[in-house]
């Protein structure tokens, strides 16, 4: 019986890009949750379950992956990422990320390389063959 | 010559030494006229020693014939003794008189005949020295001749004496013998009065010829002393006031300006020291103003060579000197600016203020000062100049050197500058915002087909294709649009080994190589310094172009070559593929611009521009050879030390 990720994490202030990333992974069927959050602060509010994610009814898993846009208006993606760092030293099992662009500059991808938490550094639009690559490699248990 | 040699001596020997040696000479020649004086009395003593000497034996003579007469009277024994006492006078004469006729006379037994013949002891010596001194004298030699002459005349009475005392001491003296023999004294007595006056009258006439020499010898020697002294003080005096004149000479002549003026240098005394230093100071002053007025050339030149306009004012803002681009760049002449206020040079009166005492300031602390402030020309048009403030000590204070350079082309480029790095941050920015929506059709438009495969006919299918191919192509056009505006844009140049860069392109296209069965042959390749992603890039565009445009019924043959020169390095990128009409030699560096529908060959024409854009970020060139049909050449060169 094949694993599915407790908790996917899409970061991206493109609503369309979301909606169809969100189809992706539903038709995947690789996921228990997706949630979808609209900008940077958003997604470090969601994980440190601050501002509207801070409610003591639901409690928010902690997610497994991250789709992580670059360019966003606030904090971008690259911000997003220090930041998450900061916030992660004291989880057991921090988010793999994987990088999201829509013009790929080799400049941003040798940038992408030197961070542990990244696992991928992908174009837009995403493709479900995309994503089955990068579970290949390293999230086996869920195919 | 010798006196020559000596005078050029005297010339050079110390003031002093020339005093010393003029107070020698006199005090020598007085020496020589003492010793002269001393030896003309010591002679002229001597002479009157010999005519007191004279008197002597004439007296004693007379005293004996006048005791011998007695004696022949009065037969006293008492007057015999008394004659031969008076006798021993010519008789002593005598003896020295031999003595000093011998070539090598005994002086003692001169002495003692001399003595003998009463003469002073003090004078003995004298006489002696006298005559054997000057016997060959004509006057001494003519008194001792007559000496001589009378001598043995006077000598006759001795035996005269003799024989009488010898009667008048017999038993009977003869009367008549006695007689006989007085008798015989009378004519010695006559004969020898002419050679005793010839004698005295000769030393008389010598010791008058001796005084006589003496007078003029010491007169000579007084007037020799007084005229050398005289001589040697007008030389002296004259030899220390031509150097003094000539000194003062050159000095004024110095001070008018000539600078060429030397001294000439007369002798090696103090003077000639002094016209020596005077000489030596002269030479380095020349040599400083000549100095001086060499930097003020150099000054001048550099002035003028100056890029910069340059303008020297005071530090009330008069302007006090100006280079010739100064009058071009205002358009005022240089009368017109000099002395004036630099305020003309200058349109904005209001801010003046602000500037001068800004610069005052600065240039206090001694320190230049770089603004960018707007001057204004002689017919009123405004421009903007940067101008390097700096200050310049001055024998009149500080003042201040401005070096104007218009700017108004650098501002105009700055301009241009700016705009291009917009227009590119636009090209970015836009094509990343395009892309975005584009993403959203593609991506939609692939679910919507996935999800309704078997709901739409053929048609539809056809048409939702079409947008798919158009999101597609846009998509392309506008990453290449990214890519292009992106070339250099971050990266940093790096030591890159050309050949492994090509390797590298040509191994990530091996699999079209081997495909269209390209042969690929490359010349060994520098190291240079260039942006390692933009070249590689170049060749992976010109070699898949080569590729790209092969022709279709023959192998394709690519070769790379390099050769070095002119400080740059030239590659060529040569192949046999269809070639390009020359016409569209420039236009194919454009963006998007294309020779063939894109049915024909794929693509957006993007390509050669990147090309363009590399090498021209390199500082280089590109361009091509081509003939259709036959191939292309496309070559670039790349600056060695860029």
């Amino acid at each position: 019986m094949k694993k599915k990720f407790k908790c996917v994490l899409l970061v991206e202030d493109n609503e369309f890009t979301n909606i169809y990333n969100q189809k992706l992974i539903v038709n995947l069927n690789i996921a228990e949750n997706i949630y979808v959050t609209e900008s940077g602060e958003d997604a470090l509010d969601f994980i440190s379950r601050k501002g509207k994610y801070g409610s003591t009814q639901i409690k928010y898993p902690d997610p497994e992956i991250i789709f992580l846009d670059i360019n966003m208006p606030g904090i971008n993606g690259w911000e997003f990422i220090e930041e998450y760092k900061k916030l992660k030293g004291n989880r057991s099992n921090p988010a793999q990320i994987v990088m999201l662009t829509t013009s790929p500059n080799p400049d941003d991808e040798q940038k992408a390389k030197q961070i542990n938490e990244v696992i991928a550094f992908k174009r837009k639009p995403l493709a479900q063959s995309v994503i089955v690559d990068i579970l290949k490699e390293h999230f086996a248990a869920h195919l | 010559m010798k006196s020559f040699i000596l005078f050029k001596w005297f010339n050079n020997i110390s003031i002093a030494k020339k005093l010393y040696f003029t107070v020698g000479i006199m005090a020598l020649l007085i020496g020589v006229e003492l010793f002269a004086l001393f030896f003309s009395i010591n002679t002229l003593s001597s002479v009157r020693a010999y005519v007191e000497g004279e008197g002597l034996w004439s007296k004693a003579q007379k005293d004996a014939v006048y005791h011998l007469l007695r004696y022949g009277i009065a037969h006293e024994e008492k007057d015999y003794k008394k004659f031969k006492e008076f006798i021993k006078v010519p008789l002593g004469d005598s003896k020295a008189r031999t003595e000093l006729m011998k070539p090598n006379p005994d002086l003692e037994i001169v002495r003692q005949g001399y003595l003998e013949g009463r003469n002073h002891p003090d004078d003995i010596d004298g006489m002696i020295k006298l005559f054997r001194r000057f016997s060959k004298i004509s006057y001494i030699h003519k008194a001792i001749y007559y000496w001589g002459e009378a001598e043995p005349i006077a000598l006759k009475l001795i035996p005269i004496a003799d024989s009488l005392h010898k009667e008048i001491n017999s038993a009977a003296p003869s009367l008549q013998k006695v007689n006989e023999l007085l008798k015989k004294i009378d004519p010695i007595t006559e004969n020898i009065t002419g050679p005793e006056d010839n004698f005295s009258y000769t030393l008389g006439e010598g010791s008058r010829w001796l005084e006589d020499l003496v007078l003029k010898l010491l007169f000579i020697i007084a007037l020799s002393v007084e005229v050398s002294g005289l001589l040697l003080a007008i030389s002296v005096s004259r030899s220390i006031q031509k150097g003094l004149t000539e000194i003062i000479t050159a000095n004024a002549s110095f001070a008018k300006g000539d600078l060429s003026t030397r001294a000439k240098v007369f002798s090696k005394d103090e003077i000639g020291v002094v016209a020596t230093s005077f000489n030596t100071m002269s030479e380095g002053l020349e040599k400083s103003i000549n100095e001086l007025a060499q930097a003020k050339r150099k000054f001048k030149g550099l002035l003028e060579a100056a890029p910069d306009a340059i303008i020297i004012m005071n530090n009330e803002g008069l302007i006090k000197l100006v280079n010739a681009k100064v009058e071009k760049l205002f358009g005022f002449e240089r009368s017109e600016l000099l002395s004036q206020k630099i305020e003309m040079l200058l349109p904005d009166k209001n801010k003046l203020a602000g500037i001068k005492n800004t610069i005052l300031f600065e240039t206090q602390k001694n320190e230049g000062l770089v603004m960018d402030i707007t001057g204004r020309k002689k017919d009123g048009t405004a421009f903007p100049v940067e101008v390097n403030f700096s200050p310049i000590q001055t024998e009149e204070g500080i003042q201040i050197s401005a070096a104007l350079r218009d700017i108004s082309e650098r501002k105009h480029i700055k301009v241009l500058e700016n705009k291009n790095k917009e227009l590119e941050q636009f090209a970015y920015i836009a094509s990343h915002d395009l892309q975005e929506p584009l993403n959203t059709i593609t991506s939609f438009i692939s679910l919507f087909e996935a999800e309704n495969k078997i709901k739409l006919d053929e048609e539809s299918k056809a048409y939702l294709g079409y947008i798919r191919q158009s999101a597609e192509r846009m998509t392309e056009l506008i990453t290449d649009i990214l890519q292009y505006s992106r070339i250099g844009g971050k990266s940093q140049t790096d030591i890159i080994d050309c050949n492994k860069i090509v390797k590298d392109v040509l191994d990530d296209m091996n699999a079209s190589i081997l495909e269209t069965k390209t042969s690929i042959e490359v010349d060994l390749l520098p190291i240079t310094n260039a942006y390692p992603v933009e070249l590689r890039l170049l060749f992976q565009n010109l070699l898949s172009n080569a590729i790209k445009f092969r022709q279709k019924n023959m192998p394709c043959l690519i070769k790379i070559s390099y050769k070095k020169g002119n400080g740059n390095h030239h590659f060529t990128v040569e192949d046999n593929g269809i070639g390009i009409d020359e016409k569209y030699k420039d236009k194919i560096f454009i963006i998007f611009q294309r020779l063939h529908g894109t049915k024909q060959y794929e693509g957006t024409g993007i390509g050669l521009a990147h090309c363009k854009k590399i090498v021209e970020l390199h500082h280089g060139k590109i361009w091509l050879e081509s003939k259709p049909g036959t191939g292309s050449k496309f070559h670039f060169i790349l600056p060695e030390n860029d």
